[in-house]
């Protein structure tokens, strides 16, 4: 009796099942990496703002240090955005004319405030506090980028859950001593190192020394059983990565 | 039922209502069984109307499935959307704006609340509070614990209270006969009035309030009533304490506050006193105090607590030992027990059922002179008040478990409702052309045999002020929204006379405060500035201070 299939259907099932578990997993893998993407994450895209305020020239050209505008970083859980006052203590004196700047002399004039675009969004399910980092040892670079070089605002990082895991797993990787002691031959850093672009983790090359007590500590690498990352999580307290990692820390 | 539609009257026309009498109906249902009865009376009449409703309800093959797809292509599609449902979270964050300040006043701290004290009103007492404000918005209240009235409590109407700032029922703007005014049109329409009522020295004008005890407000009114010497300001509060002044003045022969210290206590009598609930002034404080004495550690010194009480209370379920009595016989009994303990003549004797309490009660309290309280709930009679002054002050409690001091309502001596009576009297009498009512709602809890509502309606001109716009405010021609104490500067008095005032946070609708009200009704008095310009008696943002000046001088009876 002839046969209802030819006989390259067999193939064609075989590859047509394969063909398809890959068709599948190669979709979702295609939309999770989508999901990455800067198209999503906003990551090292700058946002509309009604005034391109230029962080590179105001940090690394003038030297402000970022507390100045975001005052409540220490104390708060939100770091806070300048008021239009801020703006004005300089502005009202220098480039007093300047177009660019005509949003925020109408608001100081008018009394409505200026209407920023959030760069550092997270999700409103998520609760994140600025001061046990600061607290902690996390510098403001970690995070958000060498912001000292960035003419117009935008996240260095994805913000994601992922990222933030990746460092609350193994917190060593990012924490920074507030005070260093100062190596002669180079040029002199900003007092606190949290708030130190230009910090640079200890390497062999490049130790990092700290005081301790009335001793001194010399550390050439940031991780490992001798890291001063390592030194830190003792000397700060912060918690074991089990307990930072659980999911009320942030899902309140 | 269909068999009944079936043997329905076929000569039935639309829209005629067949009549139905007892025979005819005996007669349709002789045959019926089961779920064949009819369910409505109008099924049973079969009238046109209810056929309508029935085939709107229940349509011809309205449960009939005609169409081809199966039960099969049904779970799968609703598997798929199931399935598939997720995916409507699958885009992208949007842009969320962030709004700081301009001028970003000084203590505030983002993320960080700020707590000021406050003080709120409840009638004529005041509770000294502080108020959790996250960037000028009071979202909680707690308790202040310095401040001497309140030691850090708070009870439910203080609680409640942040909740209606923010009540959405809360009226926003003025109306004039429903139509919106903004203020300047509500100041320049009222000139007038005014004017003409200044003209006759304010024979027309009366002025309602609430019950008050705000120092401030009260030397506004007196200077008011300078300007306009023949207006009267009367006061009308529904739950009032005119029993308990009327109470005071039998037995001292003026109104007095009285003072409890639980704190000395060792045996306490309520007579249906219900010390230790929300709204007995001096709650707070009563309340810790009776709570520290009743601690086990104590063993024979912890307090002893006797309640007759009329109904159940939160203060009755902590007695020790209950008596429960109508609220009309709680007189006799004060009586009786004043006769028992040989402090009064006696006026009767005990109920038979009441006998056994009543004398461990007497034993009780004779063996713990100096040491023992009587206290009396608000809503009792005079005669029970002053029984209790008397038995007080037999039982050697005052100076100890009792203090006394001036009344802090500075009108307790006219009772509240003598006051509305008045009023209502003359504007019966046509006496009144402008009546000016703040934060009392007398249209809705005035005596329903004073006739208020028809008096009410003979004023030529009523102006109403308040948070809502209630029953008083739906009578008047003009009503001007209020703001919530939390709101507005103000003070207030507390149970035991200290003076805290209220801070003032973001104005929530841009109601005037009550103050500008009276500002314009005149000016303010050199006396009121310096005061409020005295640090000790004016708020003092961003600490816990107590912010409260005593002025209470100690009457010893």
């Amino acid at each position: 009796m002839a046969q209802t299939f030819h006989r390259s259907a067999n193939s064609i099932a075989k590859a047509s099942i394969l063909g398809g578990v890959i068709l599948v997993v190669g979709l979702l893998w295609a939309a999770l990496q989508l999901q990455r993407s800067p198209y999503f994450t906003y990551a090292g895209v700058a946002r509309p703002q009604p005034v391109p305020f230029p962080h590179q020239h105001h940090v690394a050209g003038l030297g402000i240090d970022c507390r100045y505008c975001h005052t409540s970083v220490e104390v708060s859980g939100f770091a806070g955005i300048p008021p239009t006052k801020t703006c004005m203590n300089c502005h009202s004196q220098i480039w007093t004319t300047a177009p660019m700047l005509e949003p925020v002399r109408e608001s100081y004039r008018t009394g409505r405030s200026l209407s920023w675009t959030r760069a550092n969004d997270l999700p409103d399910f998520v609760y994140f506090d600025h001061s046990i980092h600061i607290n902690k040892g996390v510098g403001c670079d970690v995070c958000h980028g060498h912001v000292d070089r960035m003419p117009l605002m935008y996240n260095q990082a994805s913000l994601q859950m992922e990222w933030c895991l990746d460092c609350h797993r193994a917190p060593e990787k990012n924490l920074r001593p507030h005070f260093v002691k100062q190596d002669p031959k180079s040029p002199p850093t900003m007092g606190d190192q949290l708030f130190n672009m230009a910090y640079e983790e200890p390497s062999p090359t490049q130790p990092v020394t700290i005081r301790e007590g009335d001793r001194d500590k010399t550390f050439t690498s940031q991780t490992g059983p001798d890291g001063l990352g390592t030194y830190l999580v003792k000397v700060n307290n912060v918690r074991s990565p089990q307990d930072i990692t659980s999911c009320n820390t942030c899902h309140r | 039922m269909n068999n009944l539609l079936k043997t329905g009257n076929a000569d039935v026309s639309q829209g005629e209502k067949k009549k139905l009498g007892l025979a005819e109906l005996r007669e349709q249902l002789s045959e019926v069984r089961g779920p064949q009865y009819w369910r409505t009376l109008d099924e049973l009449a079969e009238t046109a109307e209810f056929k309508e409703i029935l085939h709107r309800e229940f349509p011809k093959h309205a449960s009939e499935w005609t169409d081809n797809s199966s039960r099969r292509d049904f779970l799968k599609i609703m598997g798929a959307s199931l399935a598939l449902a997720g995916l409507s979270a699958c885009t992208k964050q949007p842009l969320e704006p962030i709004v700081p300040y301009v001028k970003q006043p000084d203590n505030v701290l983002l993320g960080k609340p700020l707590f000021y004290a406050t003080a709120m009103p409840l009638g004529a007492y005041g509770s000294g509070l502080l108020a959790e404000s996250h960037e000028g918005r009071p979202t909680k209240i707690e308790g202040n614990p310095q401040h001497p009235s309140t030691l850090g409590g708070t009870d439910v109407f203080n609680q409640a209270s942040v909740l209606t700032l923010y009540d959405p029922d809360r009226s926003p703007t003025n109306t004039y006969l429903g139509e919106i005014r903004s203020w300047p049109r509500v100041l320049s329409s009222l000139r007038g009035p005014m004017l003409a009522e200044k003209a006759i020295g304010g024979a027309g004008l009366r002025v309602l309030t609430g019950a008050t005890s705000s120092p401030s407000f009260v030397a506004q009114m007196r200077d008011f009533l300078k300007v306009y010497p023949q207006a009267k300001w009367y006061q009308w509060e529904a739950v009032n304490r005119d029993n308990v002044y009327a109470g005071a003045q039998l037995a001292f022969n003026q109104p007095v506050e009285t003072i409890y210290d639980f704190s000395k206590a060792k045996v306490v009598l309520s007579l249906d006193a219900d010390f230790l609930s929300a709204g007995f002034p001096g709650f707070h404080k009563y309340t810790r105090e009776f709570s520290r004495r009743r601690r086990p550690e104590l063993k024979q010194e912890m307090l002893r607590f006797y309640a007759v009480e009329s109904a159940p209370t939160n203060t009755a379920a902590n007695a020790d030992h209950r008596l429960h009595v109508k609220a009309s016989e709680v007189e006799q009994f004060a009586r009786a027990l004043a006769g028992a303990l040989g402090v009064a003549e006696s006026g009767g004797g005990f109920k038979d059922s009441q006998k056994k309490f009543a004398a461990t009660l007497a034993k009780d309290l004779q063996a713990n002179r100096g040491r023992a309280l009587v206290v009396v709930g608000d809503a009792q009679t005079p005669a029970t008040h002053a029984l209790a002054h008397a038995i007080n002050a037999g039982l050697g409690a005052v100076g100890n478990t009792v203090s006394y001091g001036d009344p802090v309502d500075p009108f307790a001596a006219v009772p509240k409702v003598e006051q509305l009576r008045q009023l209502t009297a003359e504007m019966l009498d046509g006496k009144v052309e402008m009546l000016v009512v703040l934060n009392t709602n007398p249209v809705y809890d005035a005596p329903s045999d004073f006739g208020f509502l028809e008096a009410f309606n003979k004023v030529g001109l009523r102006i109403h002020l308040g948070l809502y716009q209630d029953e008083t405010a739906k009578y008047c021609h003009w009503h001007l929204c209020g703001t919530h104490y939390l709101e507005q500067w103000g003070d207030t008095r507390s149970f035991d006379g200290w003076w805290p005032t209220s801070a003032f946070f973001w104005r929530m609708w841009g109601g005037s405060q009550l103050t500008h009200l009276r500002f314009f009704f005149c000016p303010p008095s050199t006396a009121i500035r310096s005061q409020l310009r005295n640090p000790h008696a004016a708020h003092s943002g961003g600490s816990c201070s107590t912010s409260s000046l005593q002025l209470f001088p100690l009457i010893r009876a």
